[in-house]
């Protein structure tokens, strides 16, 4: 057994005058690993120090104008109370390597048999082999401007960590299942590096039961000439809160092709923060948010362009019922020496009820001359005309409804590039409208 | 590209070519600088006001000086020492207010006519009355006798105070309250002169309004008020142009307009904003933090903003519609230029209150040198506000590899009835559009200038004619030495 995380590495005037949501943070840290990294506990305080002084985002914040944590109720941290049902835990990818993390900790990983890929839980990596991934806790990024990944970082202790070496292809999509039960407050914080020239999918999966948040930070790296197809289907609990940070750096002629699929949660922040470190490079990021009676989800994303001749592309379709709220806040930025990029990005939603509501703010902060980049963004109602032309012919009212809002998001659907996913994604969406 | 040395001599000889950068000569009254009760004060008595409007101007600085400049903007503002500003400025020939034209100092009739702005009502061109305002006093209102006989009253706001002061109480400050944003506070505080216009009910206004504004004091800021009021179906087309001299300070502008459209009205506004923009290396210019705002309030009305911005160091001026009145629409147009170390931030709020509501924005923005442009906009679908529309495209040309343009809009529907449509686009001048108009012996300047106005068309086309033939040759103006 490791040591404790030392209290007495926390001067006390640290621990004075904490927000309400950490004000058991002395007790907390007992129960994270020390691992004899000194480096570790010095992030771990360094989050708390930007997270004191932050507090949680509110308006104030123009990243956060649409989107109030400042009432996040104060939840426990217990990583290791598991009351999880295992009833979703069966994966839904015949062939996958499955993965479950309970309640932010590395429970179990499945047998397998391909050399040059590596899948191991953070905490024992942390105490294995803690060089390499020090750059990548370390290195991301301000946390004064982020104060959730901040708060994660404070709490940095357990969650998965992918890796595949050079030129290694897998053929086994990897499905994470990730779920947390009532309660509970979880720090996850994983990485994924894919060294150059390997392929790898990643599904990953978010349940759970009852009130609780799951505060997420992920850290991707694809490296030059490796293709990374990554997927996540969010659907926590529909008392729960979500936040998940993606930190993405996208290397010389690599690809990225991701896409999420929001429906849970009572409120959920899905921010990806994507930098294209070289030339030649691509990236999708697509999704579809459909929410409910009142629900919340936001989807934050920042994709910067450092160097030439880059793809960027944002595709984000909303369904948006009842009582509920979408958010899209999507910005491109192409720096003075990414010339020729080509940035798009689209945000379309529909507004299913009266007392729907939706936010965006698409944006454009171009440095660079030679560039093709739009936006596009649309709100609206379904279409009346499309619905009088199908019941017209006899599909009565309901089917009619679902026929269009299935073709509203069908060409997201059909951008991904990993096929088993569009058959689970039709399914989702089906008992959604079914609902 | 490559360069040919004659485009290197032609922009050399062109440098500096702000044509209105002369300063006119004459002796001037000046408030002493800086800012407290006292000179708010002495505005107020020079102007003659009523008690009313002291309080207001005195209540207005007090809330001034616990407000925080505007930070949102993706701007790079110098501190701005506001105690370092002379308040009110007063040609000495303007003291004992001339009668008319006749009398009015003849250099002061000479700046206005280098500026190509005619004052003598012969020379006018047909149908154009004017208002001109220099430094903190409006010099003449031409065409008021033709006006009245319509029943319009158009006027300096000062005048207006004094001969029409129920209307001033009811509607100033009722779309722009003081406390909205702090340079709209300072101006409720220290503003001088500016225009009025009323435009009675059922009347079609017989010719275009005008305003022109000159700073030519240094050290100044000028700080006017424009209040716009049209009843029941009438109409009124207003224009607005304004310059500078060249200075090494940055001079403050901080205006504030004010239009109230009621049912069946329509309000068509024109700017043409060419205040000095400062040199090539950044240094000198206006700061031009202008809060323009219209309300559509009654049903059926409506508010087009169009402007075409050119000038000033740094742009901060975002006209907006309040569309409070069924079936009310709201209009923007715009083209930014922004050449040498210029920065804009400019666009437009469309806030969607009542039913069938619409609202068009087309902004074109054009960067050259170093310079930075926003569009930053606001759409607002409010929960009343069934079968709303908007259409919103922002354009962005870029020239040079130095240059920024950045795309910043907002938009939050509350209505499911309610349409939002909102496109943007950034590119260059393509190589095959140059090349094109080149090979036809079209010079490499004015080819740039071609693009660019076509480019613009669709906001150019809006302008009033009058007013389309300035606006075309000052974007040539502005964007020459940014190519090669």
């Amino acid at each position: 057994m490791a040591n404790i995380f030392k209290l007495h590495d926390i001067e006390e005037k640290q621990m004075e005058n904490l927000p309400e949501i950490i004000k058991n943070y002395a007790d907390d840290s007992k129960l994270l690993e020390n691992s004899s990294n000194n480096w570790l506990n010095a992030l771990r305080l360094t989050g708390l120090e930007q997270f004191k002084s932050a507090g949680l985002p509110d308006k104030s914040w123009e990243n956060w104008k649409f989107t109030n944590l400042a009432s996040l109720p104060n939840y426990d941290y217990l990583p290791a109370n598991s009351n999880v049902s295992d009833a979703n835990n069966t994966r839904l990818l015949e062939n996958s390597i499955k993965i479950e993390l309970v309640d932010g900790v590395f429970k179990s990983c499945a047998d397998f048999d391909i050399s040059g890929l590596k899948i191991v839980s953070l905490k024992s990596e942390l105490e294995n082999d803690p060089k390499w991934i020090e750059e990548y806790l370390v290195n991301i990024g301000n946390l004064g401007d982020n104060p959730m990944m901040a708060l994660n970082t404070a709490y940095i202790n357990d969650g998965f960590v992918i890796k595949t070496d050079s030129g290694i292809k897998v053929d086994r999509p990897i499905e994470i299942i990730i779920s947390s039960s009532t309660g509970n407050a979880n720090y996850p914080r994983n990485i994924i590096l894919l060294e150059e020239s390997s392929n790898l999918v990643i599904f990953e999966r978010y349940l759970g039961e009852g009130e609780y948040i799951n505060n997420s930070v992920t850290e991707i790296i694809v490296k030059d000439n490796a293709n990374l197809g990554h997927y996540r289907i969010q659907a926590e609990d529909l008392n729960a809160y979500h936040v998940a940070m993606t930190s993405l750096t996208i290397a010389k002629s690599a690809k990225y092709d991701g896409f999420t699929l929001t429906t849970g949660a009572k409120l959920s922040r899905n921010e990806i923060y994507t930098k294209m470190i070289d030339a030649d490079s691509s990236c999708n990021l697509n999704g579809i948010y459909m929410v409910q009676a009142k629900q919340h989800a936001d989807t934050t994303i920042l994709v910067e362009h450092f160097e030439p001749n880059c793809v960027s592309k944002q595709n984000y379709k909303g369904l948006i019922d009842d009582h509920a709220k979408g958010v899209f806040q999507g910005k491109i930025k192409v720096n003075r020496k990414a010339q020729l990029t080509d940035g798009y990005q689209l945000n379309n939603a529909l507004l299913l009820s009266d007392n729907a509501e939706i936010n965006v703010k698409p944006e454009l902060e171009i440095y660079a001359d030679d560039v093709k980049c739009s936006h596009g963004a649309t709100s609206g109602a379904l279409d009346e005309t499309g619905l009088f032309y199908l019941t017209s012919r006899g599909i009565n009212p309901t089917d009619a409804r679902k026929m269009i809002i299935k073709s509203f998001i069908s060409t997201v659907i059909e951008d991904i590039e990993f096929d088993e996913l569009k058959s689970i994604l039709s399914l989702e969406t089906d008992k959604w409208l079914d609902r | 590209m490559a360069v040919t040395k004659e485009t290197k001599d032609k922009i050399e000889s062109m440098q500096n070519k702000y044509d209105a950068g002369f300063t006119t000569d004459i002796e001037t009254e000046l408030a002493p600088k800086g800012l407290n009760d006292d000179i708010i004060k002495l505005i107020s008595s020079k102007k003659n006001e009523p008690e009313w409007l002291l309080e207001r101007r005195l209540k207005a600085f007090k809330h001034w000086q616990g407000m925080q400049d505007p930070d949102w903007s993706k701007l790079q503002i110098e501190p701005i020492d506001y105690q370092d500003l002379h308040y009110y400025a007063q040609p000495k020939s303007m003291i004992d207010k001339p009668k008319s034209l006749d009398e009015v100092d003849p250099k002061i009739l000479e700046t206005y006519k280098k500026l190509g702005i005619p004052l003598r009502e012969q020379e006018m061109l047909a149908g154009v009355a004017v208002d001109v305002v220099f430094d903190s006093v409006s010099v003449g209102t031409t065409f008021r006798a033709n006006l009245k006989e319509a029943g319009v009253i158009f006027c300096s706001i000062s005048e207006a105070v004094q001969e029409y002061p129920e209307l001033i109480k009811k509607y100033l400050g009722s779309v722009v309250p003081m406390h909205d944003n702090k340079h709209a506070c300072l101006n409720a505080a220290v503003f001088t002169d500016g225009t009025f216009v009323y435009i009675p009910e059922g009347v079609r206004c017989p010719m275009e309004l005008s305003t022109y504004f000159r700073i030519n004091e240094p050290k100044t800021g000028q700080f006017e008020r424009t209040l716009i009021i049209a009843e029941k179906n009438s109409y009124v087309s207003y224009l607005e142009g304004c310059t500078a001299p060249m200075r090494d300070e940055n001079q403050l502008h901080a205006a504030v307009v004010e239009l109230i459209a009621l049912d069946d009205a329509e309000i068509k506004y024109s700017t043409v904003q060419n205040w000095y923009p400062g040199d090539e290396n950044g240094k000198g210019g206006i700061y031009n933090f202008v809060t323009k705002r219209g309300i559509c309030k009654g049903k059926n009305s409506k508010i087009s903003w169009t402007q075409v911005e050119t000038g000033s160091a740094i742009t901060w001026k975002y006209p907006s519609c309040i569309l409070a009145g069924d079936n009310s629409i709201g209009e923007f147009y715009s083209v930014a230029v922004t050449n040498n170390y210029q920065q804009a931030d400019t666009g437009t709020k469309m806030i969607h209150l009542g039913k069938n509501t619409k609202s068009k924005i087309i902004a074109k923005g054009i960067s050259a040198g170093k310079s930075d442009s926003t569009y930053r906009g606001l759409v607002r679908m409010a929960k009343g506000a069934d079968n709303a529309r908007n259409y919103t495209q922002c354009d962005s040309l870029l020239i040079g590899d130095q240059c920024g343009a950045h795309t910043v809009p907002y938009i939050e529907s509350k209505n499911a009835s309610a349409n939002i449509e909102h496109e943007a686009t950034t590119s260059k001048i393509s190589e095959d559009q140059m090349f094109y108009a080149m090979q036809r012996g079209i010079s490499e300047e004015d080819a740039v200038a071609l693009i660019v106005n076509g480019f613009c068309r669709e906001v150019m086309q809006k302008l009033p004619m009058e007013f389309a033939v300035e606006a075309q040759a000052l974007i040539g103006i502005s964007l020459e030495g940014s190519v090669g």
